[in-house]
């Protein structure tokens, strides 16, 4: 449907921008994102999983997309230690 | 001389410019040619047609002292200038192959008909009874046959009686003829049996100037005088043909082209009981070929009665008819647009079927052939056209156009659909009803009521299973979408931020269609552009933590800074579209719609998630009460 490529644009964005010297703090559009993502995992968990496992975000070098999340700070990695565990 | 001109757009301006005085003077002129004559004739006829006392205005023509300023001497009273006008009419008719009748559409007769019966009164009055009784029919007879090039394209019966005749003309040296009475039974009877004769024994060369012949009599008569004549030969023709055992592609051809012309003005239920009868063999596609071709060139009334006959039959829905080509023809002649065009007006442009769709009954029997045109045409368990972009079946562009005449219609199709979905039966499977549900939906996107649940899933659990194929569906929405999408990006309309946030939210499912587009805006918008852009408004700019890279260029040492995909982008942009996308909060209702996921195939996980995800937003408040 084009709805994960739409959502792997933004985080993409996101990650480059949080490697790079910028005049301006992407506050705004990292806000949202969270909310958005935060209502995907809610309401669907396991299309959440399967799409944290997955790689053909873009951005191969980091391996799976939960990586890239935590690069962003989408994701706290304790969490993610956590959930592992349970 | 003028009047004489061998050029006819001379010869006829000089004729319409004469004075109407000295109009029967220039009749009796020899060699006119035929286009000053028929102008003549014809303005003479026209003059008659717009008095209501044609005697009283043709006779002012030809009184004594209106002949007497014509400049040719004493031409006699005012009878005799008509029987020498008639006499000289009647000489151009002949020599010009001029018939009366056959050019009666073209040509005002009035003056005609008046002199031939003016001199034919005449000759009544004048002569003694027994001189009458000496010019015998046996004469008028004889004469007739003369004056066979006159008669030549009039129709006329081999054995023909005197008294079928009206003698028109009356002249010392001339005499005509005219049949004035339609050909009785037994020429009927004649003329069915040649054509069953020439359809049954395959002889097209016979058939075709039959048929030829009797669309060329009865457009010789007068509207009044016109029966069901031309109805009758095309009932028994349809009927001669579907009795063959064995159908011959000559016959064919000539019944596709004349049946519509037989039938053109009137129909009758016993022609199309056979029209949209369901046969056997090839005679089926020959019908389907013949009611379209009816369909085109029927008259307007005509498709009109024939609508509501079929309304009639679609309360018992016979087996013996052709459900397919009911539905074909109730598409093709019912003069609506195109389901794909979206205007201001979506009026029925026929005017003689204005009620189209308006009626319960109307609506019922239409809904019930689309059912079973469906029923019929996915049978065999394919749905062609179905789940493509182009070529969507009969049944369904009927129940379309139905659903398109109005919100009412289209809550009667929807409820009729919920009801079928509610209550699948082996003729008509779930998936099927759901693809339909979803298509009617994505077709007619603003005429769905979206507020009740029921409706929600059903689209929803359709749009999981046709994810791949209602991408290339057409919808009315998508262009709207689109260049509101474009103009957002263009940065000149941040204003239509907030519109498409509620046709988000209204419309869910076809902004989701919109994804690749969404993405392919960001993609374009977080490139780097070669040269830098005037408009800098809203664009977040960013260099690399390593700072500018020094090259050396062409000797000298220069600072390069590296760029990439991301370093800068349009922040306004990029919110705009996650506004769009998340219009509403969703967090409420999520743990509604993750309670089916289990249910789903691996292959539709995603996009079922997401559809969902998506759907939820904007019906928040109803389910919140369901």
């Amino acid at each position: 449907m084009g709805f994960l490529d739409f959502l792997n644009a933004n985080v993409r964005l996101v990650f480059v921008q949080s490697q790079i010297r910028r005049t301006e703090r992407d506050f705004r559009l990292r806000d949202k994102l969270k909310e958005l993502f935060a209502t995907f995992r809610k309401t669907s968990p396991a299309g959440w999983e399967k799409w944290m496992a997955s790689k053909d975000h873009g951005l191969g070098s980091l391996g799976e997309m939960r990586n890239v999340m935590i690069c962003c700070d989408f994701l706290d990695p304790k969490e993610i230690v956590k959930i592992e565990r349970t | 001389m003028l009047a004489k001109a061998r050029s006819d757009v001379i010869a006829r301006r000089a004729a319409l410019t004469a004075p109407t005085g000295f109009l029967p003077r220039l009749l009796l002129c020899s060699g006119l040619p035929r286009a000053s004559l028929l102008t003549m004739i014809d303005r003479l006829g026209k003059m008659g047609d717009g008095s209501s006392e044609k005697d009283a205005v043709f006779n002012k023509l030809l009184v004594p002292s209106a002949a007497s300023e014509w400049d040719i001497g004493r031409l006699g009273q005012r009878r005799e200038v008509a029987r020498k006008l008639l006499g000289r009419l009647s000489a151009y008719l002949r020599l010009n192959d001029v018939s009366v009748d056959k050019d009666k559409s073209t040509i005002s007769t009035t003056f005609l008909e008046w002199l031939s019966q003016e001199c034919s009164s005449n000759e009544k009055s004048k002569k003694p009874r027994h001189k009458q009784k000496t010019k015998s029919t046996a004469v008028d007879m004889a004469k007739l046959s003369e004056f066979s090039s006159i008669l030549k394209t009039i129709d006329v019966p081999n054995e023909v009686k005197a008294e079928d005749y009206r003698r028109i003309a009356f002249d010392d040296e001339l005499d005509i003829f005219l049949p004035v009475k339609v050909p009785d039974n037994t020429e009927k009877l004649k003329m069915r049996d040649k054509i069953k004769h020439s359809i049954e024994q395959t002889q097209p060369d016979v058939l075709e100037p039959l048929l030829t012949q009797v669309l060329d009599k009865d457009a010789q008569l007068r509207p009044k005088d016109k029966d069901l004549h031309l109805l009758d030969i095309a009932v028994f023709v349809m009927k001669t043909f579907l009795n063959l055992e064995t159908i011959q592609h000559s016959i064919t051809r000539i019944i596709l082209a004349y049946v519509p012309r037989l039938s053109q003005i009137s129909g009758n239920p016993e022609l199309w009981q056979q029209l949209f009868s369901s046969q056997q063999d090839e005679r089926n596609e020959v019908l389907d070929l013949l009611l379209c071709r009816c369909a085109a060139s029927w008259h307007p009334h005509h498709i009109a009665s024939c609508y509501e006959w079929l309304i009639s039959i679609g309360k018992t829905m016979s087996p013996k008819y052709c459900v397919a080509r009911i539905t074909r023809y109730l598409v093709v002649a019912s003069g609506q647009q195109s389901v794909h065009i979206e205007g201001f007006s979506t009026k029925i442009t026929l005017d003689c079927i204005k009620s189209w769709g308006m009626s319960e009954e109307f609506a019922s029997s239409t809904l019930a052939f689309a059912f079973e045109g469906m029923k019929q045409a996915t049978s065999v368990g394919s749905w062609p056209g179905l789940l493509s972009r182009n070529g969507m079946p009969d049944w369904f562009i009927l129940l379309l156009l139905l659903a398109k005449c109005g919100r009412v219609q289209m809550k009667f199709v929807g409820e009729a659909l919920l009801q079928r979905i509610a209550q699948p039966s082996n003729d008509l499977s779930l998936p099927l009803l759901r693809a339909v549900f979803l298509r009617l939906y994505v077709s007619n996107p603003q005429g769905m009521n979206l507020g009740t649940a029921l409706i929600r899933n059903v689209l929803m659990e359709a749009g999981q299973e046709y994810a791949v194929s209602w991408l290339v569906w057409r919808s009315p929405l998508d262009d709207q979408i689109e260049d509101m999408l474009d103009t957002v990006m263009s940065g000149a309309g941040q204003r239509l931020i907030r519109p498409l946030a509620d046709l988000s939210k209204k419309h869910p499912l076809l902004m989701l269609r919109k994804c690749h587009l969404l993405t392919q805006f960001l993609e374009t918008d977080g490139t780097v552009p070669d040269f830098g852009t005037k408009d800098n408004r809203g664009v977040v700019q960013g260099q690399s933590l390593t700072g500018p890279l020094n090259a050396i260029r062409h000797g000298k040492m220069v600072r390069v800074n590296v760029r990439h995909w991301g370093f800068r982008y349009t922040e306004y942009i990029w919110v705009a579209l996650l506004d769009i996308i998340c219009a509403g909060e969703c967090h409420k209702f999520v743990s509604r719609w993750a309670v089916t996921l289990k249910l789903l195939s691996s292959r539709t996980l995603f996009a079922h998630y997401f559809l969902r995800f998506v759907f939820q937003f904007p019906f928040r408040f109803s389910l919140g009460v369901a």
